[in-house]
């Protein structure tokens, strides 16, 4: 929480605020050259930032929105140039052709639920063994780190799933999704940073485990925990081959799933591709804004050894 | 070992061991079974197809791995080799940089970071449509920035020496806003004081970097290395939208991927590729770990 | 402080969520009531023509079989979806009807190879296909084309319902090659003639899509009416057999003569082709090269991209022929590659619905229409796919087509030279001569089989 006030007081001071540099120029008159000569160094700075994040990391995405307001003749005819005529029927053709309304919602709740549970889990997890309370503690974790990179098996856990009535059902999906992603024992670095001292004053006062853990630890680690919600959200949502396999019915679609039939259906008018890509990436984008400035917070307070191990295991999961 | 200081005589026993039952059990039923019985598969010529015979045939598929049968997995693990230390490299270099230049407080730099993290939120198939369209060389944009430096064409990813650096660039522009945020936090780590006190010797700009900042970034660059090197050591996806493992960049993820599910479903075969993966893996990250908990105590 | 209004928004959505999802499930169960109801499910991957056809057919025979629904499955073929899908449904005994592609003779090495069959085949092998040789409907189809893409031990596990001219394919603007009095052309001089004349005009003769390797078909053409010059389009299958012993036995290999003269013949068309199609995507390349009406006369791809290049452009005066690889233009046939064939597993939980599925699809006016959906080749002699334009060659062609030859039978993890040339790493696409590849490719081929 304190790293977010500093954040945001830090930003109030920012460079590009000019009515402040307004203020404070009069006070210091004598430093005119030099404070110029900083304020050029300062826009000069600005000026390649924003060169580099626009032209070089943005304009790839901005590129591939364009395309989609194009017609798929008018795209073919001037593939580079800008759209003309503009057009927005994509939008509107992608939307009603993937009944992406109804696969929205779906993989709102596969992205929500199972990254809820598995963020909870995962604290739970963590903590006795960051704690050290079993006999091999170390063991335990060098173990967990490493059968994480062990190859996964997509076909013996569709057989168990289906064993198991897991098929074809979204408690089940769920279920399985929620209970596999138990990636978060890389936690245990971030718990290792709260002091011991809680957890003894805690006990001392009644405070029982369950509630401990809900009422102190978990607000504790709210950067780590959303950058890890970020990544796990994107992974769930970007998931592909895990519900084709899983969900047949098509009232339990993933909106991605939905897309890969649509993209099938229309290989090469790369302008309703280009719609469908961005509907479906909407959500994620909109997340991504509302969460971006935990992920700094979330990274620099350790978690940032955990959040490649979710990224991946999401993008293990999802590419099979 | 610590004891847990929770619950009632009777029960404190008891509580560690319930908090990790159920992720645990999780765990042990849906990720460890199935890593596995891909293990087991690596034994068998199996389709993966249900009621075709499992047809068990030993350490076979391992012997046609390192017998003169194999001309695939050589080659394949030294564009594996190649592909993982550029990319690790590269992307570490940009990262930092990008964390140097970034690391300022404002609006503007949080709109900034924002944008270069933003590629990797999209999925490895939205980069690659995003890619095959700029990098196509009779329609796409990067043509005619390419004709106007070189006055020549290229066919980018169908070029058999430019593919692989280009897939490594792709893969670098989607990834570096991680490894910037990484150093990012491991510059916010540093406490003023030792600016303060090299900027009292009078050190210059570089100096101060090489002899205070780089040093102290240790940790951050281990972290940085380790995953990238990770991460990109089982890519495929990205390499198979882009490229299909043509023109010189079929790593061995992309053999394991293609041998497994393309074409005629050789799951056999293809689990002892993940096999050889997963050890290709344990070796590199292990070397990694060691090298640079070593540099990090030197430094 | 800032975190709590996005989880609000979370859990808002959550509830809304699931209360969505238990209106739509309550509502999907309580329509139950009418009688006995059956649900078919079809599968198929992903075609633009194919996937709307099989809509419609479904709608058609849920009309005709009141109470039964059919559950449409697709996906696209891209990122291995399509084969995770159909193994699942396979693995979840729920698929009635199923798309598989052609396994063909080759995909049934004899038992001395040792080498185990992979997809489909390995299902028939393994007794999960029904045997539809005896179902009414096949007497629709030429019995021998359906043995070559699906029989095995006599029976026949499949329909083979698409099978198009691939190999040497080539699409054509007529227009522009009658602004220069051209016509298609019949032998391989007339057709190297024809590419000269166009590039002195100004002209890049053919356009293709040199990322996913088409110029291979331009190889394969070539090959196939070389090999096949002087037999009867029935021996096809023999000829790849004989091939396929022969080169276990050791007494033919990738160097031989034959295929240094195949081998300098795709050079001398390669060197007609847009310079840098190396990198130009399949998804791409239809759709350019019919935008471009004044330039490349000639794309390399197979007759299934119809429905796409008349998408791009619907004015376009396009046509189809098959790249004469031989001077004797009696030689220059057709070769016909088999594709979609749909199987019925024997977990198929409703096996009649699936015969009558499969009956009414069969039927010569729904299959006309698939042919018009799909551009493809009839397996049916009875109905041939007349009502398009583009295909007015080809329908004078299709009486002496044969089934495109297979390659030699492969052991699980040779290396990819074993299996022929490397089309990406041969000049002018990549920049190995004719004779470091045949050698690499032999060599490859004799250390796969272990000799």
């Amino acid at each position: 929480m304190s790293g977010t006030t500093t954040m945001t007081a830090a930003a109030d001071q920012g460079p590009q605020t000019p009515g402040s540099s307004g203020a404070s120029g009069a006070k210091r008159a004598l430093d005119v050259p030099s404070r110029a000569s900083r304020l050029a160094r300062a826009s000069g700075r600005q000026l390649l930032c924003f060169v580099i994040a626009a032209f070089v990391f943005a304009a790839p995405l901005v590129y591939l929105f364009l395309q989609s307001f194009k017609t798929f003749t008018g795209f073919l005819q001037d593939p580079t140039g800008s759209p003309h005529p503009w057009t927005k029927q994509n939008f509107g053709g992608a939307w009603s052709a993937g009944d992406f309304g109804r696969e929205m919602i779906n993989s709102l709740i596969y992205a929500v639920i199972p990254v809820t549970i598995t963020l909870t889990l995962g604290v739970f997890l963590a903590f006795p063994i960051s704690r050290g309370w079993f006999r091999h503690s170390n063991v335990l974790y060098s173990f967990f780190i490493f059968s994480g990179f062990l190859p996964g098996g997509l076909i013996p856990l569709f057989i168990e799933a289906r064993a198991l009535h897991l098929y074809n059902s979204m408690p089940g999906y769920l279920l399985m999704v929620s209970l596999s992603g138990a990636g978060f024992f890389f936690f245990v670095g971030y718990i290792k940073g709260i002091p011991r001292e809680i957890d003894e004053a805690a006990a001392l006062d009644g405070c029982g485990y369950i509630r401990f853990i809900f009422r102190i630890i978990i607000p504790q680690m709210k950067p780590a925990l959303a950058t890890f919600a970020i990544f796990g959200f994107v992974g769930a949502w970007n998931n592909l081959i895990l519900p084709l396999v899983m969900l047949s019915d098509k009232t339990l679609w993933p909106v991605t799933r939905g897309l890969y039939s649509f993209f099938g259906e229309n290989t090469q008018d790369w302008p309703l591709i280009a719609a469908g890509t961005f509907i479906v990436a909407a959500p994620i984008l909109l997340l991504f804004i509302l969460l971006q400035r935990f992920l700094v917070e979330g990274v620099a307070g350790g978690a940032a050894f955990g959040t490649q191990g979710v990224a991946k295991a999401a993008a293990e999961q999802g590419d099979e | 070992m610590s004891r847990c200081p929770f619950g009632t005589s009777r029960t404190r026993r008891f509580i560690p061991w319930a908090s990790i039952a159920i992720p645990g059990i999780g765990w042990l039923l849906f990720g460890l079974y199935p890593s596995v019985a891909t293990i087991g598969y690596s034994f068998t010529r199996y389709s993966g197809l249900p009621g075709t015979p499992l047809n068990y045939c030993g350490f076979c598929n391992y012997t046609t791995a390192f017998t003169a049968l194999s001309g695939e997995v050589w080659p394949a693990i030294k564009t594996t080799l190649i592909y993982v230390a550029g990319v690790t490299i590269l992307q570490t270099a940009v990262g930092l940089g990008l964390a140097m230049l970034l690391n300022r407080p404002g609006r503007s730099y949080t709109f900034y970071r924002a944008l270069i993290f933003m590629p990797q939120i999209f999925s490895v198939a939205v980069v690659g449509t995003i890619f095959a369209l700029i990098l196509d060389p009779v329609m796409g944009p990067a043509e005619n920035l390419w004709h106007g430096v070189f006055h020549s064409t290229s066919a980018f990813l169908g070029d058999n020496s430019l593919a692989l650096p280009l897939v490594m660039l792709v893969n670098i522009w989607m990834f570096s806003g991680y490894s910037m945020l990484i150093y990012i936090a491991g510059l916010r780590n540093i406490p003023k004081p030792v600016y303060e006190a090299a900027a009292l010797d009078g050190a210059g700009k570089w100096r101060v970097f090489r002899h205070v900042t780089w040093p102290l970034l240790a940790p951050a660059t281990t972290v940085n290395v380790f995953l990238t090197a990770m991460g990109t050591l089982g890519e495929y996806a990205l390499i198979l939208v882009l490229t299909g493992g043509n023109f010189g960049t079929k790593t061995l993820g992309l053999y394991m991927y293609d041998s497994a599910f393309g074409g005629n479903s050789q799951l056999g075969y293809g689990s002892m590729l993940a096999i050889l993966q997963f050890g290709l893996t344990l070796v590199i990250g292990g070397g990694l770990l060691f090298g640079l908990r070593r540099r990090e105590i030197q430094l | 402080m800032s975190i709590r209004r996005p989880v609000a928004i979370a859990v808002v959505t959550v509830v809304a969520a699931t209360t969505a999802a238990a209106c739509s499930s309550s509502k999907s169960s309580g329509s139950g009531s009418s009688g006995p109801k059956e649900t078919l499910t079809v599968a198929e991957w992903t075609n633009p023509g194919a996937v709307d056809f099989t809509k419609a057919l479904n709608a058609q025979f849920e009309k005709a079989h009141p109470g039964v629904t059919v559950n449409f499955q697709n996906t696209s073929t891209a990122n291995g979806a399509w084969g995770q899908l159909s193994t699942s449904l396979l693995q979840s005994k729920s698929v009635d009807v199923l798309a598989q592609f052609a396994p063909t003779q080759k995909a049934f090495p004899p038992s001395f190879t040792n080498i185990k069959p992979g997809g489909p085949a390995a299902l028939i092998e393994a007794g999960q296909l029904v045997d539809l040789k005896d179902q009414p409907f096949m007497k629709n189809y030429d019995l021998t084309a359906q043995q070559a893409a699906v029989g095995y031990n006599g029976g026949v596990y499949g329909v083979m319902a698409a099978e198009y001219a691939g190999a040497g394919s080539i699409w054509y603007k007529k227009d522009l090659i009658a602004k220069y009095n051209m016509t298609v052309p019949t032998t391989f001089s007339e057709f190297l003639a024809d590419c000269a004349q166009l590039k002195a005009a100004g002209k890049t003769p053919i356009f293709l899509a040199g990322k996913v390797g088409m110029q291979g078909g331009i190889w394969q053409g070539i090959e196939n009416q070389t090999l096949m010059a002087g037999k009867q389009p029935t021996d096809s299958v023999q000829v790849s057999s004989d091939r396929a012993n022969a080169f276990w036995q050791g007494t033919q290999n990738w160097n031989a003569q034959t295929y240094k003269d195949i081998g300098a013949k795709y050079q001398q068309v390669m060197q007609y082709i847009e310079p840098a199609a190396s990198g130009v995507d399949q998804q791409t390349a239809p759709g350019i090269w019919a935008v471009k009406t004044d330039d490349y006369p000639f794309l390399l791809d197979g007759s299934w991209d119809s429905a796409t290049i008349l998408k791009a452009n619907p004015k376009l005066n396009a046509g189809l022929f098959v790249l004469p690889g031989t001077d004797n233009a009696a030689d220059n046939r057709v070769p016909v590659k088999p594709d979609l064939t749909w199987v019925v597993p024997t977990s198929a939980p409703h096996k009649d619905l699936a015969m009558q599925w499969l009956a009414m699809f069969s039927d010569p006016a729904n299959y006309q229409s698939w042919l018009k959906a799909t551009g493809s080749m009839s397996t049916e002699p009875a109905v041939s796919n007349t009502g398009t334009s583009w295909m007015d060659w080809l329908n004078q062609h299709t009486s002496d087509s044969f089934v495109q030859l297979t390659t030699p039978w492969i052991p699980q993890g040779a290396s990819n030279d074993a299996a022929g040339p490397d089309y990406y790493k041969l000049s002018p696409i990549g920049s190995d001569s004719l004779d470091t590849i045949l050698n690499r490719s032999a060599s490859a081929y004799t250390k796969s089989i272990g000799k």
